[in-house]
């Protein structure tokens, strides 16, 4: 009995995070902060801020100018590498191995992921845009999924709390569809994307390009970006690891600030295989944990537990959190656990050359491009009739290879060590509605070696959004119609929900329990020591890259429940 | 920023840097296991005939200058090994497909024992008349493989080091440099 206590005592903490990615750092960090003794539990290897091998390789240095051969593709990364282009030989330590960790697929889904301390956060995009009421007042107004139960003014204070931490370099533009934020000086347009910018503002002036606002320091203030960050020397290698710690990454920032306070245990190769609950209390009391390496199972306790395990590795376990009381999952009255999936939808798009500019060059390589926000049903002006929401861009300008036609031999030679024709082109991301046959199941029936069952998505692009990609389509070739771009040529792929990696939306945020998952705090509603910050939370999907939001809710999570904690509400 | 002030800055700034720990070789010895293919190179996806073909057409499309020439940096290799390793069976048949037709459309061309053996006059006319406005049905694979021979040739380590504006490390970024100040030269990286 004495033992069994000591144990219980042993494994109890104040609270455990579950996973060690963007929001699951930024959580452990707000807890660590404020005295709590938190547990990180993270399914991944262990991986410390600089072990990151490939960080200074050339592409001459990486095998095969960095592509994965066909055969490795075959046996490990069937799935991780559909998209054709995700998997090379300077990431691929960071995805996981398709034979290794499998799912199912209805309809095809790229889940792609990577199982590590620091998990998404080290490889993300890094674009950073706040979300605005166009997005939170979307679904009330349009009647779709649920409303969400939070507005701007709710999240706007949290946004700038994160953005100040994070470090965001961006350039104001007064939008309201993407507010301004707390941002560091930009990264600049090219003096060719300077023009572009120009010339689409005179014939389209709700169009407007602005640098990419991308969380790598373009200014370093050590008081403020706290852990082993630095300041940006224009690498361009960001998703490899880096270093320097420009990027933000749990691992060089959140978790090296918990980490100071002596308030956090990180415990790798921890998968959590469901969340504990107490009916008597209504409580949950903790986490059940397999270690992927010996199989052993334990238990942890806390107080609080948060969940940010990513939106499909949350919901995977929430679902499989199954009681008398939650005979479908945890906090599953509604039966929305599992559902409205949601993701960006890209594969569409335009490049083409732009004449003249010989003499302008550039110097560095900048850690993000151009952004152009959503200009579409965003005021009654800019409604559409065949379709809701809307769609923004990423792209950029650059100097191609200079091959002109005809020259050979020692001529060519002259020339394609000079800089070459520029070249623009923008790649557009769309908004994708929440719909509820848009789901994950978990198939009981089907284990994988850690005796999980087997996740199995039943996902797809619907009308709405392929009306919507034609727009963006259409949309970027007048802006490079009104740019002076030359040789412009157009696509339009469909890629598979989950190919964005921002995969959003199944255990969603809303005003009850029988529409939604969480209430307005990130709280289960009906078990409220249990948080999800991470993407599962999403009520509806914007245009926006979603991480700075994700972070934003966690932090505005952390500083509710320590407030519950203290009033003795939790 | 002058070319020679911003390499000065660079100098400084690499010096000074954190560099990645040797200790995450996690990695199956990925890092540095790689080099340019050899003299000594023995082709993996083309036969001798093809290899030699590729040879000879990379040289000439790209000779010895001051510069080295594309087989000196082992681009034939480096495409050999590539289409070897990188794509799929299924795709193979269709490059050879591609690849042949090209061959004999040059080695008849030139005629004699064929482009391999020519002089270097006799193969440059004939790419020239494929460069040019040719309408042959073998110029969209003549200008893949040309693609392909300058791209693998640029980012050799002998030509993306030496002979381009090579610097891993920049230090900051300067969205409106001239090409005067990077000395009239690409970026390698």
């Amino acid at each position: 009995m004495n033992l069994n206590i000591k144990a219980k005592q042993a494994n109890t903490y104040d609270a455990i995070v579950v996973g060690s990615g963007i929001s699951g750092g930024y959580a452990a960090m707000e807890l660590t902060t404020k005295g709590y003794k938190t547990l990180v539990l993270e399914r991944g290897r262990m991986v410390k801020h600089g072990e990151y091998p490939t960080a200074h390789l050339d592409p001459w240095d990486l095998k095969n100018h960095g592509r994965v051969s066909a055969e490795e593709i075959a046996l490990h990364y069937f799935k991780q590498n559909r998209l054709n282009w995700w998997v090379n030989e300077d990431n691929k330590h960071w995805i996981n191995k398709d034979d290794e960790y499998p799912y199912d697929e209805k309809k095809r889904f790229d889940w792609i992921r990577g199982h590590h301390v620091g998990g998404r956060s080290i490889m993300w995009g890094r674009h950073c845009y706040r979300w605005s009421d166009i997005d939170f007042e979307a679904n009330l107004k349009e009647d779709i999924g649920t409303d969400w139960p939070i507005r701007y003014k709710d999240i706007e204070p949290w946004y700038d709390y994160v953005e100040t931490f994070v470090g965001v370099a961006g350039q104001a533009e007064g939008l309201k569809q993407v507010p301004d934020g707390k941002f560091l000086k930009p990264f600049p347009l090219n003096c060719v994307e300077q023009h572009v910018r120009e010339k689409i503002r005179e014939k389209y002036p709700e169009r407007v390009i602005t640098p990419g606002r991308v969380a790598n320091l373009s200014e370093y203030d050590p008081e403020v970006h706290k852990g082993t960050r630095g300041q940006c020397v224009a690498r361009d290698r960001c998703w490899r690891g880096c270093p320097y710690g420009a990027p933000f990454c749990s691992l060089s920032s959140t978790l090296v600030v918990a980490e100071e306070t002596g308030n956090l245990t990180i415990r790798p190769d921890s998968i959590v295989s469901e969340i504990v609950y107490d009916a008597s209390t209504g409580r949950a009391t903790g986490v059940r944990v397999k270690d992927s390496n010996t199989g052993e199972e334990m238990e942890f306790f806390s107080r609080i537990v948060f969940c940010n395990a990513s939106t499909i590795g949350t919901t995977a376990i929430l679902l499989n959190s199954r009681s008398d009381a939650f005979p479908t999952g945890l906090g599953n009255e509604s039966g929305e656990l599992g559902h409205n999936m949601m993701d960006h939808h890209y594969g569409m798009g335009a490049s083409g050359t732009l004449p003249g500019f010989e003499d302008e060059y550039y110097y560095g390589r900048k850690p993000g491009g151009i952004y152009i926000p959503r200009f579409r049903n965003i005021d009654e002006a800019t409604r559409q009739k065949d379709y809701l929401r809307g769609f923004g861009y990423q792209g950029g300008a650059r100097r191609s290879q200079n091959v002109p036609a005809g020259a050979l031999g020692a001529d060519l030679k002259d020339e394609i060590f000079k800089p070459g024709p520029w070249t623009f082109g923008i790649s557009c991301f769309g908004e994708m509605l929440p719909y509820h046959d848009n789901k994950m199941e978990l198939n009981f029936d089907k284990l994988d070696k850690h005796g999980m069952p087997m996740i199995t998505f039943d996902a797809e692009l619907r009308e709405n959004e392929k009306k919507l990609r034609e727009d963006g389509v259409r949309c970027a070739v007048e802006m490079l119609e009104a740019a002076g771009c030359e040789n412009i040529s157009s696509y339009n792929s469909e890629t598979a929900p989950g190919a964005c990696i921002h995969e959003m939306g199944t255990a969603r945020m809303g005003h009850s329990d029988q529409n939604s998952v969480l209430n307005k705090w990130n709280q289960i509603h009906n078990v409220p020591n249990v948080f999800v910050t991470d993407g599962a939370c999403m009520t509806s999907a914007g245009t926006q890259n979603p991480s700075i939001t994700y972070m934003a809710l966690t932090a505005r999570a952390v500083d509710y429940a320590d407030k519950q904690v203290k009033a003795g509400k939790l | 920023m002058k070319r020679r002030d911003a390499l000065k800055y660079v100098a400084m700034l690499t010096g000074a840097a954190v560099s990645s720990p040797l200790s995450a070789s996690i990695l199956s010895g990925t890092a540095g296991s790689f080099l340019n293919p050899g003299p000594d190179y023995k082709p993996r996806f083309f036969n001798n005939d093809q290899f030699e073909f590729l040879t000879a057409l990379a040289d000439t499309i790209l000779p010895k200058t001051d510069s080295p020439s594309a087989s000196e940096v082992g681009v034939p290799g480096t495409i050999d090994g590539f289409i070897f390793e990188v794509f799929t069976k299924n795709v193979h048949a269709n490059i050879l497909k591609n690849f042949n037709s090209l061959m004999d459309h040059l080695n008849k061309k030139v005629g004699n024992r064929g482009f391999s053996s020519a002089d270097n006059e006799t193969r440059l006319k004939a790419l020239k008349e494929l460069d040019g406005g040719s309408n042959s049905s073998a110029k969209p694979e003549y200008l893949n493989m040309k693609q392909q021979i300058i791209y693998y040739y640029l980012t050799s380590e002998e030509i993306g080091e030496n002979y381009l504006n090579y610097l891993p490390v920049p230090g900051y970024y300067d969205p409106c440099a001239t090409v005067e100040s990077t000395g009239g030269k690409a970026w390698s990286l």
